[in-house]
């Protein structure tokens, strides 16, 4: 689900940036990080533009799952 | 009589007098809601007395406004005694509130108070509130699947952000079947696996909402395992759903807003993530260079001091030692060089000097006898010279009695050749005479 991804990817990408923080880091390690950091961010931008549509479900007082009338 | 002209004042003063004359409006019981009410920092109190039908303006003096003993609000269904009259500037009629009572419902807002007490003292209230998810996946809503609030929830998380999905449980938020099926959405929903969840309906009368005060339905939302968020009525409605939420929200728009991250910062956020990563890695590359410095400038520099000095003092023996096996090699080399030069130069010059001696040697040898050769070849030719002149010669005409004169150096032919002197050459010598006497004579001949 792109929706699961997203969030991930947003954890990846703060984790990214606080790594990016600590003072004990290599620079291979700085670049490495960069690099991800760059396309996490780049990947989320791209799911949250990709959102179209709010997809939503009713569950009515039995359990049983429909779609919102139009109308409500 | 009937076509009297009258000014205002005295118009609106006659219906004053009418009014507040009347018996019947002199002390009134009036049932209604509020409305239109907002404090009043002369904290009289402005507000509307309303039906379904029609209204009425109201005012009530700060007297008797300070014992009031509820908070009034719009919606309030009142009780108002007082009296009409008229405020004769703008010629309005109002009525004149002297008390104010909660309507039929004195006893409502008891229940909700005790109630509220009760649960408050089991620490209902007091637990531990979950976070709200920043970015969340599901998100459920416990409301009406019409009107108002399920409108204004969904077209918010519309806005903000779409890649949440949305699970609607149609639930009755009014009336006597509301605290059941409330209980009943909360039961479903808590199958759901959502991120957060929000219960809530639009504004309404203390009665309209008081699902949301039930005890049941606030006991089950203490339990409810998912960030929850209560977003009942409006900014001025309070219910106990509101405490035992993990958050309350003033509308159910604002709910929503509580529930989703705005899309728009987020994406304005990443430029500046983007912008944060850069400058972290920037300040990566300063830090290594920095070390980099301090190790050459300080660390590296003392280091390598030391090292030098180290190897100096090493360095000045061994050196030492070297040149002085150098001078020795050097010193041997000499020796030998010397050795071998002499030795061989020697026979070698030898034998130059042997070589050009012999050559020499030829060389005179060839030139004396070419010389030898030569001069043997003149001494040849001047004999024979020599024998032709002798034959030729004066001296041996002289040898057969001749002579010759000489007087100053010259040969004497005639008288005027002889000067004071005259000199005889003769065979075997020569005789100097003086002169004495000089003739010439006629044939020719002189006489001395």
């Amino acid at each position: 689900m792109g929706e699961v991804k997203f969030e991930e990817s947003m954890e990846s990408l703060k984790e990214v940036v606080s790594k990016l923080e600590r003072e004990d880091i290599s620079l291979d390690e700085a670049i490495e990080l960069y690099k991800k950091g760059i396309e996490l961010s780049k990947e989320c931008r791209e799911k949250l533009e990709s959102a179209e549509k709010l997809v939503k479900t009713v569950i009515d007082e039995n359990g049983n799952e429909g779609e919102l009338s139009e109308d409500y | 009589m009937a076509n009297k002209t009258l000014t205002i004042t005295a118009l609106n003063k006659y219906i004053k007098y009418l009014l507040s004359n009347d018996s019947h409006l002199k002390n009134i019981e009036v049932t209604g809601e509020i409305s239109n009410y907002t404090p009043h920092h002369s904290k009289h109190m402005y507000f509307t007395l309303k039906d379904d039908d029609s209204r009425i303006d109201s005012v009530m003096f700060a007297a008797n406004a300070n014992k009031v003993d509820f908070p009034v609000k719009n919606g309030d269904k009142v009780i108002v005694k007082g009296y009409i009259d008229v405020y004769p500037p703008t010629g309005k009629y109002q009525l004149y509130a002297t008390k104010i009572e909660l309507d039929g419902i004195g006893d409502l807002t008891v229940k909700f108070e005790k109630l509220k007490e009760k649960l408050k003292s089991e620490g209902l209230f007091d637990r531990q509130k979950k976070t709200l998810p920043k970015f969340p996946k599901k998100i459920g809503v416990i409301t009406a699947t019409s009107g108002a609030a399920i409108r204004d929830i969904v077209s918010t998380i519309e806005k903000r952000y779409r890649l949440a999905d949305v699970y609607i449980f149609r639930t009755v938020v009014q009336g006597e079947n509301g605290k059941d099926s409330i209980i009943n959405s909360l039961n479903i929903a808590n199958k759901y696996d959502l991120d957060v969840v929000i219960i809530g309906r639009g504004g309404g009368s203390i009665e309209d909402l008081w699902n949301f005060n039930e005890e049941e339905v606030i006991r089950k939302i203490g339990e409810f395992d998912v960030p929850i968020i209560s977003g009942v009525g409006h900014e001025t409605d309070f219910t106990l759903c509101d405490f035992v939420c993990d958050i309350r929200a003033e509308t159910p728009t604002a709910a929503a807003v509580l529930a989703t991250p705005n899309t728009e910062d987020i994406l304005s956020k990443f430029d500046n993530v983007d912008e944060l990563i850069r400058s972290r890695v920037k300040r990566v590359f300063d830090i290594k260079v920095a070390d980099v410095n301090r190790y050459s400038d300080k660390y590296l520099n003392s280091r390598l001091n030391s090292i030098i000095r180290f190897y100096e003092v090493s360095f000045v023996n061994e050196f030492k030692r070297l040149d002085d096996l150098l001078n020795m090699k050097v010193n041997n080399f000499e020796k030998q060089y010397r050795m071998v030069v002499s030795k061989n130069l020697g026979s070698i010059l030898n034998t130059h000097i042997i070589r050009n001696k012999h050559e020499l040697n030829n060389l005179q040898n060839s030139v004396r006898d070419k010389y030898i050769n030569i001069y043997d070849k003149k001494q040849y030719n001047f004999e024979k010279t020599v024998a032709i002149l002798e034959q030729v010669s004066p001296l041996k005409i002289l040898s057969r009695g001749y002579s010759v004169s000489y007087s100053n150096e010259k040969i004497v032919k005639s008288v005027d050749d002889i000067g004071n002197n005259l000199n005889i050459l003769v065979a075997d010598g020569e005789v100097s005479m003086e002169i004495v006497k000089k003739e010439v004579k006629k044939n020719g001949r002189s006489k001395i």
